[in-house]
């Protein structure tokens, strides 16, 4: 189950495979096409471009049709500022210039950009009809907070009356946004009202209940499904929030999720957020993404929440950080991942790893969520199994569980960030995937050959001193030595002894000085026994 | 390339107050007194209404940085992103030796201070303090009305109670301003008139060590660093008071409020080696701490922070 289905099913409380995913894509989408943010607002096409990417690349079950709250106030005369990076800003307030209330229009399906916008929507509807679809409406207390400027907080207590015939405008409009954005084939449609953020339960119950219920009144009986979204400090509002009847709230990071699932359990309604928006998803790793993410699906621990961030993504969000989401809420194994990494709260030592090269056998090093649990784990370690033994005696390898402090240190120290992975003498090599047996041995083969190449570029020859004891051999010695400074260059110099070892040599007589030189014959290929014959008679 | 020494990082001051309450008043005042002696920088909203193109700033006819952006509608973090591509240009181009953010009314000033922390910027600039403008005239009903003016109140280090001219007695101003936040420093100006204050001694601050007479560019300065943490988890207070102490002795300041459960939260304050921690009813908003120290880190710090808080978190341990 997945998409609208998945969306549907939660909002209603009904039975879900797992928790929704719902990448909030407004200008981001831009970001992702390589297109600025005031041109993707005013571009149906730029926007089906976006979002189609963003479905691609992070395979949503829900996406917003338009990230944009200004677009009804600039359909009702308030002038905007455009930005590359952001949506535009209102900077003009008809209501505080001397416009009459009276004068202003519910705008119609062709008035400012509104027609732009549904066409996206209608187009969105028809690609990808799986996805559940979100259209956004701006709030009535945004709204009028856009109509009428900061003034606003200084009427609600000045002028009251006036402020609720503005609301009661604003929550008609909010209205009709929800209507186009149904008619053109939305599944979702969430109220953004972050600027009741700013205000108290008391002040909402005056101003904001009516008009919110007015809105969400309307959906419902339109047959479609309902969010109230708001973002900041809001958490004294959540309980009135959820009086006005929407199907969903949805909160940013600044409210505890497990607040939010509490009061909304009261009203048999759903909930979604809060992923953090600066410094997880856009200043953080992939690996904070996914532990943030799992760490509110597990704070919600509710089969009624959605994940979300906590407002529209930031346009240059990195989109690795929005895929390695999508994998954790897709992948179980990515899960128990994830929650066996945050188990650890202190970071490990890392280990020096620099042995690796100076020993003679290779080590391969599998590192999993524990082979007999994870199913991908346990292949990965049986290939790596069926190999070895093609390498007797220099292949040696190890499984490291993360489900161990040690295994987490291993991860840590080779700086594996995915699950299962191989390690070939420290280094990454296969990620995730299990190799086939051939790719495996082909691997191995070339960090022997690349040892024994390296081992024999570091030690070019060395000198052997033979005879009859050590004491014979002072002298020889110290002249070896005095040679080697002189020529200034280093070669190892063995003292042999033994009667066997001369007699192997054909030494007859002591001291003797003997030189071997290593020579490479073959790098990077399998020679012919013929041709190794010949190699060894020439040692003959 | 920006040729300055790593440690040379510039204070940046958040002037935060709601519409009207006489900012950019201050930072006119600022700009006057003090252009000649240091290379001051603006950054402030386009379009915030009353100062068009920072306008009546350039009045003043002194030497100043602006930088002008364009979040007009603050809603939320999401609209911060561009803000630190921007200052990061922008600070390689004026090289200010201090910079004042005039924040819109409505504006998150923990977001704000929050976003320096931008890898990107880190090394150049430090969140050095937050100064919050009241206007006497409108603070009743406006403190009570709108959330935002509470919470800038209260992460404030200084607060001028402005155009007190205009009132008949000051005193209740300060007693709902002292139950916002229990340390800031508080001042009163008539007219937003600031000739009287030694706004200087106000800059720094935050290092005694530096010689408030000398410019600032000739000074070898530290590597402050700055770190924001913000929660909405409920911290363990034993841990917390001990965490506090220890990293007092490292920290030139640290502040802030602390949640320890749905109806108590720790105001905390060191200075140096002071540290304060009271018992705080009237904070709103979550776990909110700033930290100022030499070459702090503000991830490892965010980091042993965080590990101070209760293992099951908040709402069902404490309901």
């Amino acid at each position: 189950m997945k998409g609208k289905e998945l969306l549907i099913n939660t909002i209603r409380g009904e039975e879900t495979s797992r928790t929704p995913w719902v990448p909030f894509v407004g200008v981001h989408g831009g970001y992702l096409i390589g297109t600025t943010a005031d041109l993707y607002l005013q571009s149906s096409e730029l926007m089906i471009q976006g979002l189609s990417k963003a479905v691609e690349l992070y395979q949503p079950d829900g996406l917003p049709v338009c990230f944009d709250l200004q677009i009804e106030a600039e359909a009702l005369g308030c002038r905007l500022n455009w930005s590359p990076d952001n949506p535009p800003a209102v900077v003009t307030h008809p209501l505080a210039e001397g416009v009459a209330l009276k004068t202003l229009k519910i705008p119609g399906p062709k008035d400012g950009r509104i027609p732009m916008v549904m066409e996206t929507a209608r187009e969105m509807r028809k690609k990808f009809p799986e996805l559940g679809l979100y259209g956004l409406v701006t709030g009535p207390f945004t709204l009028a907070l856009h109509l009428l400027g900061t003034d606003i907080f200084m009427k609600m207590f000045e002028d009251p009356e006036g402020i609720r015939e503005l609301l009661t405008f604003t929550a008609e409009v909010t209205s009709t946004m929800a209507g186009y954005y149904l008619d053109a084939g939305c599944d979702i449609i969430a109220m953004v009202d972050p600027m009741t953020s700013q205000i108290g339960p008391e002040q909402f119950k005056e101003f904001i209940h009516e008009p919110a219920s007015s809105v969400f009144n309307f959906i419902r009986k339109s047959g479609a499904l309902s969010s109230f979204f708001v973002c900041g400090h809001a958490q004294q509002n959540i309980e009135v929030m959820s009086q006005t009847g929407p199907d969903n709230v949805s909160i940013d990071e600044n409210i505890p999720l497990d607040f939010v699932r509490e009061v909304c359990k009261k009203y048999d309604i759903s909930f979604g957020g809060n992923l953090q928006l600066t410094m997880v998803l856009l200043m953080g790793s992939e690996e904070d993404c996914m532990q943030h993410a799992w760490e509110c699906i597990t704070t919600a621990d509710s089969p009624r929440f959605i994940l979300a961030p906590g407002c529209d993504l930031p346009m240059k969000t990195p989109p690795e950080n929005i895929r390695a989401i999508t994998r954790l809420v897709n992948d179980p194994y990515q899960q128990e991942v994830i929650q066996a990494l945050g188990k650890t709260s202190s970071k490990p030592e890392l280990l020096n790893l620099d042995d690796y090269g100076n020993i003679d056998k290779v080590i391969v090093d599998i590192i999993t969520l524990d082979s007999e649990s994870c199913a991908p784990c346990q292949y990965m370690v049986e290939a790596v199994k069926q190999v070895a033994p093609h390498f007797e005696g220099i292949v040696e390898w190890r499984e490291h569980s993360i489900k161990d402090f040690e295994g987490i240190t291993f991860m840590s120290s080779l700086f594996v960030k995915n699950i299962p992975t191989i390690c070939i003498d420290g280094k990454i090599t296969f990620v995730s995937k299990i190799p086939p047996k051939n790719e495996l041995i082909r691997a191995i083969q070339k960090r022997i050959n690349e040892k024994l190449k390296s081992r024999l570029r570091i030690k070019p020859g060395e000198i052997l001193l033979a005879g009859e004891s050590g004491e014979e051999l002072t002298e020889l010695k110290r002249k070896t030595e005095l040679a080697l400074a002189e020529l200034g260059t280093k070669l190892d110099v063995r003292i042999e002894t033994g009667e066997e070892f001369r007699q192997n040599l054909g030494v007859a007589n002591t001291p003797a000085w003997i030189s071997v030189k290593y020579r490479i014959r073959s790098e990077g290929r399998q020679p012919t026994i013929e041709v190794i014959k010949e190699w060894i008679k020439d040692l003959l | 390339m920006d040729k300055r020494s790593p440690v040379a990082k510039v204070p940046f001051f958040l002037v935060t107050g709601f519409l009207g309450s006489g900012k950019t008043t201050l930072l006119t005042e600022l700009i006057r007194r003090y252009s000649q002696h240091y290379r001051i920088a603006v950054v402030q909203n386009e379009f915030a209404p009353g100062h068009v193109d920072g306008q009546m700033l350039r009045e003043v006819g002194k030497p100043f940085q602006l930088m002008e952006i364009n979040n007009g509608s603050v809603f939320c973090a999401c609209l911060l992103s561009d803000f630190i591509d921007r200052l990061d240009a922008f600070l390689k181009e004026a090289r200010p030796d201090v910079i004042f953010l005039e924040a819109t009314g409505l504006a998150d000033p923990v977001s704000l201070g929050e976003i320096l922390q931008s890898p990107q910027v880190f090394d150049h600039i430090y969140l050095a303090g937050s100064w919050c403008i009241v206007d006497a005239r409108n603070f009743f009903p406006i403190v009570d009305q709108v959330f935002q003016i509470r919470h800038q109140v209260s992460i404030a280090d200084l607060i001028w109670i402005n155009k007190t001219d205009l009132i008949s007695e000051i005193e209740p101003i300060e007693k709902r301003l002292r139950e916002l936040n229990p340390y800031a420093s508080i001042l009163s100006t008539r007219f937003g008139n600031t000739t009287q204050i030694e706004l200087e001694n106000h800059f720094f601050n935050v290092w005694d060590k530096i010689p408030v007479n000398e410019p600032v560019s000739k000074v070898k300065r530290p590597a402050v660093g700055a770190c924001v943490v913000r929660s909405n988890y409920y911290f363990d207070r034993q841990k917390v008071t001990d965490f506090i102490h220890q990293e007092a002795a490292h920290l030139y300041r640290m502040k802030g409020f602390i949640k320890i459960s749905p109806d108590l939260t720790l105001a905390i304050q060191t200075v140096n080696r002071d540290v304060e921690i009271r018992e705080w009813p009237n904070h709103e908003s979550g776990t909110e701490v700033i930290a100022l120290g030499p070459d702090l880190i503000p991830a490892q710090f965010s980091k042993k922070f965080l590990s101070l808080k209760q293992v099951k978190s908040s709402y069902e341990q404490n309901s």
